[in-house]
């Protein structure tokens, strides 16, 4: 893997002051991704399953070949298991509303972790208040990681969806997925994968796993922003209503009643966002021609290179394990709230998230208000991180020693 | 921007040496509780507003160096006032962080060093907690009094 021919693929990295480290909230665009948006616009701009005229149908087996791709991508068995959305947001909302609103019942419970984004906890939240039902948190150890023991105990046959982030946006841990996945089975829940941040660092191989639902959003995967994904196994999708009726997701329409197109068109009323989905499909080929164990491998390498110089320093708190497991890396400095350390960096162009990351459970359950993070993606380099680095060390001179 | 001229000697000082923190007694205190939820800056106020004058002050906070030091020095510029002073302090302050003109600029004495924020739009929000906080608690004791 070439970084530096990587970078001259990114238009935005071509601004040289400027080291983004906040790919865990949008990652850059390829230009090969741009390029296929503005070619669409500016010659495929037919709208999809509708039209009769050649060009739209050729549009419309655009958009259906990404669905194909977005399947491959994931190891999906059919093309049919994947929905357009406009993000993992949607999707998890989609999956709570349409699917667990009906078959959540008083009484039962639901399993989240307490490393979730408040994208997979709220719509639970709702859910389980609604319903009557328990929403139960699987804790984390004093490392970060999972505790497996204590959700052995926490998953039991009251337990109707278990729900769990693969990769943490705060920590960067990579959950057990595959362990959670067959205790959610074994005790008859639904398992539902919130794969966000898992989507554009590791290899997602459903077969492994087997989710009933998983969700992730194009943009954190070199796609454009309001385009995302609900994977769901046709026996989950049977039993979920569908969310919005219009145009498009029919078969036929009278007067007094209507039948709908098979799954998932009928998931799709409206216009989709097509040119997300032809950009999407874009950003899928560029992270293929690298290779998914490539990118894991290479942002975890930088991520421990970092967290270890980070380490070093006896001023700073780095949260999650000494082993890193992705490219994401939360830190605070000793004594200085994470906005100020943020503004400092932002003066010099360094680009990290400082906040609660929409994890909020989860950082104060690491015993502070909010945390600084850098999250590396493969076209970020050791020079990069040398800069936060060397930039922490000067900050810790001005805000603690005086300047 | 220069770093320093956002945090100057000035503000650093009012953040580390927060005044203000004797807790009140008495039974006419009013309270208020605000907060910017996107940082997790958490700031109490309490207060004694009777006799047309702000008597007393206490404030707790978890936050940030600006949202420290706006708070220190709100206190400073808002005890003995009546609610109209400080009405035109929080107003001058607002104006201040948006690079509005307003008379008599040395009334905000040093909250002036924060002007420098203004450049900053995300952290408007933190310098401006303290001033929100004041406003809401009295405007909620002249509520009570109606």
């Amino acid at each position: 893997m070439n970084v530096e021919r990587i970078r001259k693929d990114f238009p935005i990295l071509q601004n040289r002051w400027m080291a983004y480290l906040d790919n865990a909230a949008t990652s850059q665009k390829p230009r090969l991704v741009i390029d296929a948006i503005n070619h669409f616009y500016q010659y495929q701009n037919f709208n999809v399953h509708r039209s009769v005229y050649t060009p739209a149908q050729q549009t419309t087996d655009a958009y259906e070949n990404v669905r194909q791709k977005v399947a491959d991508f994931i190891h999906a068995d059919r093309a049919q298991d994947i929905i357009f959305t406009r993000g993992t947001t949607e999707s998890l909302n989609m999956v709570a509303s349409d699917f667990a609103m009906q078959h959540v019942h008083h009484g039962d419970e639901i399993v989240v972790s307490i490393t979730e984004h408040h994208s997979n906890l709220l719509p639970w939240m709702r859910v389980a208040k609604a319903n009557g039902a328990k929403l139960k948190y699987i804790p984390i150890l004093d490392d970060g990681c999972l505790d497996l023991d204590a959700a052995k105990k926490l998953i039991t046959s009251k337990t109707k969806i278990v729900a769990l982030t693969a990769v943490s946006n705060v920590l960067g841990t990579i959950n057990p997925i595959e362990i959670i996945g067959k205790l959610a089975h074994q005790n008859g829940a639904m398992y539902v994968v919130d794969a966000a941040q898992a989507a554009p660092s590791i290899p997602l191989d459903v077969q492994k796993f087997h989710p009933d639902f998983m969700a992730f959003s194009g943009h954190k995967m070199l796609g454009p922003t309001g385009i995302g994904v609900l994977y769901g196994t046709q026996h989950a999708l049977k039993q979920m209503q569908l969310p919005e009726l219009g145009g498009e997701m029919i078969e036929d329409v009278s007067t007094t009643d209507f039948s709908t197109k098979p799954i998932p068109w009928c998931f799709e009323a409206g216009t989709p966002n097509i040119a997300g989905v032809i950009g999407l499909g874009a950003a899928i080929d560029y992270l293929n021609q690298i290779g998914m164990d490539q990118i894991e491998k290479y942002c975890r390498n930088l991520a421990q290179y970092l967290a270890d110089q980070l380490r070093k320093d006896k001023h700073v708190i780095v949260y999650g394990p000494k082993r890193r497991q992705s490219g994401i890396v939360s830190f605070n400095i000793r004594g200085l709230h994470a906005h100020d350390a943020a503004t400092f960096l932002d003066l010099q162009h360094i680009y990290v998230r400082a906040g609660h990351h929409c994890a909020e459970p989860l950082v104060h359950c690491l015993g502070t208000e909010a945390t600084l993070r850098a999250s590396l993606y493969f076209y970020n380099n050791r020079n990069e991180c040398d800069r936060l680095i060397s930039s922490v060390k000067k900050m810790e001179m001005f805000f603690c020693h005086g300047h | 921007m220069d770093i320093r001229s956002l945090y100057q000697d000035i503000i650093l000082d009012n953040a580390s040496h927060p005044q203000f923190q004797k807790r009140l007694s008495g039974t006419r205190i009013q309270k208020v509780l605000v907060n910017n939820p996107t940082c997790g800056d958490r700031l109490v106020i309490n207060g004694i507003y009777q006799h047309h004058k702000l008597e007393a002050i206490y404030f707790h906070i978890n936050g940030c160096i600006i949202s420290k030091a706006s708070t220190n020095m709100m206190a400073h510029l808002v005890i003995h006032h009546s609610i109209k002073q400080i009405d035109d302090l929080v107003l001058s302050f607002s104006k201040l962080m948006t690079n509005e003109d307003f008379a008599n600029k040395d009334k905000l004495g040093d909250a002036l060093s924060l002007s420098s924020v203004a450049k900053l739009p995300v952290r408007i929000k933190c310098a401006m907690l303290p001033w929100k906080g004041i406003y809401q608690l009295l405007h909620r004791e002249v509520h009570h009094e109606n």
